[in-house]
């Protein structure tokens, strides 16, 4: 077989062991963990310094090839196209190593390629934590969290709907090549310590940019203390009665200070119409504060719940598995999952969360066998919810996969244009939002694009971008 | 696109919905369990690990080709070929898959191979090799059939009885030293285990894994009905792949055993339990570690019963390595698969077992089965390597 015209070049910068551009190497990078269509690399190669990936970034420039950084491929909005076989998919996961832990200054650095999981479980023994995401964190790279995701969310995030805040600044090669550092590191004889640049905060240019405008090879975060005490709990309602579970998360959410590390109102949704569950996990830095937040939960419950809430034990087991050990989310069993997001203010999460539901009844009637409606979930993060809906198909069953997927477009466009944010893009999620952009925020995005990529090197083809 | 012969794929097809099973969420690629504390996991793909960490060495990567291949998308390409062949099926990616019992991946890889074998591109030379030694020799080694029995060679072993043992090969060949423990530990307790002699076959492992799935049956077909004739109601036998061909892939091909299989380790946990055995003398370590062979561990899930008998030797203090039972990394054999088709890898996942074993502070390393005994002893680097049966015959003060 014809190797790549660049592959030799790349085997010089990365050592041939991480350089692969058979038509099956390339096939098996070809989508994220979503149902949408397969976008085939031509060239996938692992650096292991910001260097090599500074030189990859270079020849791509010369050869005006587009690159296509990946993480842990987790993404579920539809993996970036670049330009198929052709593109040089850069896989992160070689680049590992947890940097510094620094106690004083509370700060981590880790390697782009680093898993979420891996840097909980290495910081748990310092009784130290980060704020990384809920699930999939076995494969969620710190890259590709802050670079897909806004950050992540979803662990421990009482009081923020995204993590982004606790980033503290990026290294980054530009689309041309040059590394670069955010931060307190603009001033080059100063640690990464915090998130203010000399100037604006250009670290925000990388937080949710899909990787279009360079490449991260380290990520500074803000480190927490670990708190050890923690209880779940469960509150289940009548499905009718969605209102009062709902009023009961907004007090809870709305209650100072924040009273758990994560809060779910979830149910099987409007086809099934079972009970919802309202699982929490609150946590304390001693058993003492862990009580206070349970009673003062538990009252509020009482205050709100109607005289047909109860706490059932089943529900509470459910509670554990999936909040206590959550990283095993959601179950594969079902199949392929398709999924609704939207982070919503509180005034108006609840008119979204109805309005896709009976969207979701409509587009089903006549496919629940093919394509299950698979829970929806109003998590309660700082002051706002993030609403999921997942569907749930074969992927072995191609017309399924056709029908979630236009479910899902079609309940994406409506939960925005009733005023819902996604937090989840890449290609197709990114295009949706992108199509609403008001054309002046869109005009300063593509030029921004084209300032710092002229040969549009970096993820093309993104945000309804060149 | 360098293609190998027509290939129907109607194994893929037949398992197509577990091949579409996979939601690549990528655990299968490394996973930290949800109790960290308790058992870490850690890398999960012992071939992803070790050959660059490219998607396509591991499940979700693999799948993802399977899928290719049903949609006319990827073809088998001899290096696909040789990629599909080189891993030992150790079930890892299953154990840590939250989609088992709808998917188990080694299965499509399973089904892959097999399709390979039917439209004549496989095996690859190495393991086609293997195969014609099983079929003229009935031995992986292509040793002389009649050397079979050597190792019994004064042990007057009767060719029937209720209770038989199972030597397999390596313990037939390069590894007697497990076979003549086994019996003399059965005999200690009283029991005096019938033996097929010449008449043993290999049990198939590899056979059952490569593709040559007509071979295998021969052999299953063959051992059961010499089994049956032998009058035998138990079989035990000392190979953790043998336990696993005649525990879970005979009665898949040919129905109900009409008899009982078991791994020595659970048969020497009850002796111990029963008190028809005891355990003397300490080992010279003292300090030892325990790896779980895949096929007793996650395919079998025998645990426990080696464990329990480690724990009775005087002395010994048994200290787990991180990843232990279900999430035990693999010696790097597996069924022949990898230690033929790419021995350098195989011993780098060995190297990598044994660093494990190494920093638990173990002097030595406890198995229970020859094929892992072997591959850890070439990655020991110093650290003495016993099968469980050599390990309690030398507590039992037993010469062999
Ligand atoms: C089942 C499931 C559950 C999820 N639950 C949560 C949750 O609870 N909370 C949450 O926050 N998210 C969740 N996510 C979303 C997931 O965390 C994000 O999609 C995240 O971006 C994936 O990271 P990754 O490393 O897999 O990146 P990838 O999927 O590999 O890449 C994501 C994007 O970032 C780009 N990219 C990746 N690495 C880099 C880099 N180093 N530099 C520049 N660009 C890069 C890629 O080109 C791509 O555009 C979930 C996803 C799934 C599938
Ligand atoms: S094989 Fe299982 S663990 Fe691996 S990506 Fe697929 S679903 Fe996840
Ligand atoms: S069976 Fe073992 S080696 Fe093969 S893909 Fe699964 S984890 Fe990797």
């Amino acid at each position: 077989m014809a190797h790549h015209p660049l592959y030799s070049d790349l085997c010089q910068i990365a050592g041939s062991k991480y350089v692969a551009d058979s038509d099956f190497a390339v096939w098996a990078y070809a989508k994220d963990s979503s149902a949408y269509p397969a976008r085939v690399p031509g060239i996938v190669v692992r650096p292991n310094t910001a260097e090599e990936v500074s030189e990859i970034v270079k020849l791509a420039n010369q050869h005006k090839v587009p690159i296509v950084p990946r993480g842990g491929g987790t993404q579920f909005g539809g993996w970036p196209p670049g330009e198929p076989g052709k593109s040089i998919c850069v896989d992160m996961t070689r680049m590992r190593r947890i940097l510094d832990v620094n106690e004083l200054n509370k700060t981590v650095t880790v390697e782009a390629g680093v898993t979420c999981a891996e840097l909980e479980a290495r910081l748990l023994p310092k009784g130290l934590y980060a704020h990384t995401v809920f699930s999939p964190a076995d494969s969620v790279t710190i890259g590709g969290m802050v670079c897909g995701v806004f950050g992540g969310g979803g662990q421990m995030f009482a009081g923020l709907a995204s993590n982004w805040p606790t980033i503290v600044g990026v290294k980054a090669v530009l689309p041309n090549g040059e590394v670069i550092e955010t931060g307190t590191r603009t001033n080059p004889h100063a640690k990464m310590f915090f998130r203010s640049a000399v100037g604006p905060d250009l670290a925000g240019l990388f937080i949710g940019s899909m990787g279009i405008f360079g490449i991260i090879t380290e990520v500074t975060l803000d480190l927490f203390y670990w708190q050890p005490h923690r209880e779940v709990g469960a509150v289940a309602y009548k499905y009718e009665r969605l209102d009062d579970a709902y009023q009961a998360i907004v007090k809870l959410g709305m209650h100072e200070p924040k009273l758990f590390s994560l809060c779910i109102l979830f149910g099987l949704g409007p086809l099934a119409q079972t009970d919802w569950q309202l699982l929490y996990r609150a946590q304390g830095h001693s058993r003492e504060e862990l009580d206070r937040k349970l009673e003062t939960t538990a009252r509020i419950i009482e205050d709100t719940a109607p005289p047909d809430a109860w706490q059932p034990a089943d529900a509470v087991g459910y509670a554990t598995e999936f909040l206590l050990h959550g990283h095993d989310f959601p179950p594969h069993t079902l199949g392929m999952w398709t999924i609704m997001e939207f982070l919503c203010p509180r005034d108006n999460t609840l008119e979204i969360f109805k309005a896709l539901s009976e969207l979701i009844v409509e587009e089903l009637r006549g496919w629940e066998d093919r394509v299950l409606s698979g829970g929806c979930s109003m998590f309660m993060c700082g002051e706002q919810h993030y609403l999921s809906f997942g569907l749930y198909h074969k992927e072995s069953d191609p017309e399924a996969r056709e029908k979630a997927l236009s479910v899902s477009q079609k309940g994406n466009i409506l939960g925005l244009e009733m005023g819902g944010f996604k937090l989840v893009l890449n290609k197709e999620g990114g295009d949706i939002c992108a199509a609403m952009m008001p054309p002046a925020y869109s005009n300063w995005l593509r030029a921004l694009k084209k300032a710092m990529d002229p040969n549009n090197i970096m993820n093309p083809h993104m945000l309804l971008l060149p | 696109m360098n293609t190998t012969g027509v290939i129907a794929n109607s194994e893929l097809e037949r398992i197509r919905e577990m091949a579409y099973a996979c939601t690549r969420c990528g655990a299968c690629r490394e996973k930290y369990s949800g109790d960290m504390t308790h058992t870490p996991a850690f890398r999960v793909c012992p071939v992803r690990e070790h050959n660059g960490g490219f998607e396509h060495h591991c499940a979700r990567g693999k799948l993802q080709i399977a899928q290719g291949i049903l949609e006319g998308r990827c073809a088998y390409s001899p290096e696909l070929i040789d990629l599909i062949y080189s891993d030992p099926d150790c079930k890892l990616c299953t154990w840590v898959c939250n989609a088992l019992p709808v998917l188990d991946p080694p299965m499509v890889w399973r089904a892959m191979r097999q399709d390979i074998v039917a439209a004549g591109s496989g095996p690859p030379p190495p393991l086609k090799e293997i195969d014609t030694r099983v079929r003229e020799q009935h031995n992986v080694f292509g040793a002389r059939t009649d050397r079979r029995a050597k190792w019994a060679q004064g042990l007057d072993l009767p060719g029937r009885g209720e209770l038989l043992y199972f030597a397999g090969c390596y313990a037939s060949y390069p590894q007697a030293g497990i076979a003549r423990s086994t019996v003399a530990i059965l005999r200690q307790a009283g029991l005096d285990p019938a033996y097929l002699a010449d008449g043993e076959w290999c049990c198939g492992v590899a056979q059952f894994h490569d593709g040559s799935t007509a071979l295998a049956e021969q052999a299953a077909k063959h051992n059961v009905e010499l089994i049956a004739s032998s009058g035998a109601k138990r079989v035990v036998t000392s190979c953790a792949e043998c336990y696993k061909s005649l525990k879970l892939e005979y009665p898949d091909i040919l129905g109900e055993l009409p008899f009982e299989v078991v791994h020595v380790s659970e048969i020497l946990a009850d002796m111990l339990g029963a008190g028809k055995i005891s355990l003397k003398a300490g080992l010279p370590e003292r300090r030892v570690t325990f790896h779980d062979p895949c096929h007793l561990g996650r395919y079998c899930k025998v645990y426990e019963p080696p464990r329990a008998v480690i724990g009775a030797i005087p002395g010994v203090e048994l200290v787990e390595m991180k990843r232990h039972r279900d999430y035990a990394w693999c010696c790097g054999n597996g069924a022949e698969l990898v230690s033929s088709m790419q021995p350098e890898l195989a011993s780098e996942i060995a190297r990598g077992r044994m660093e494990e074993a190494g920093e638990t502070g173990a002097q030595a390393l406890i198995t229970a089965c020859p094929r892992c005994v072997l591959s850890l002893e070439r990655a020991a680097r110093g650290m003495k390597v016993y099968d469980l049966t050599v390990a309690v015959a030398r507590s039992m003060g037993l010469e062999v």
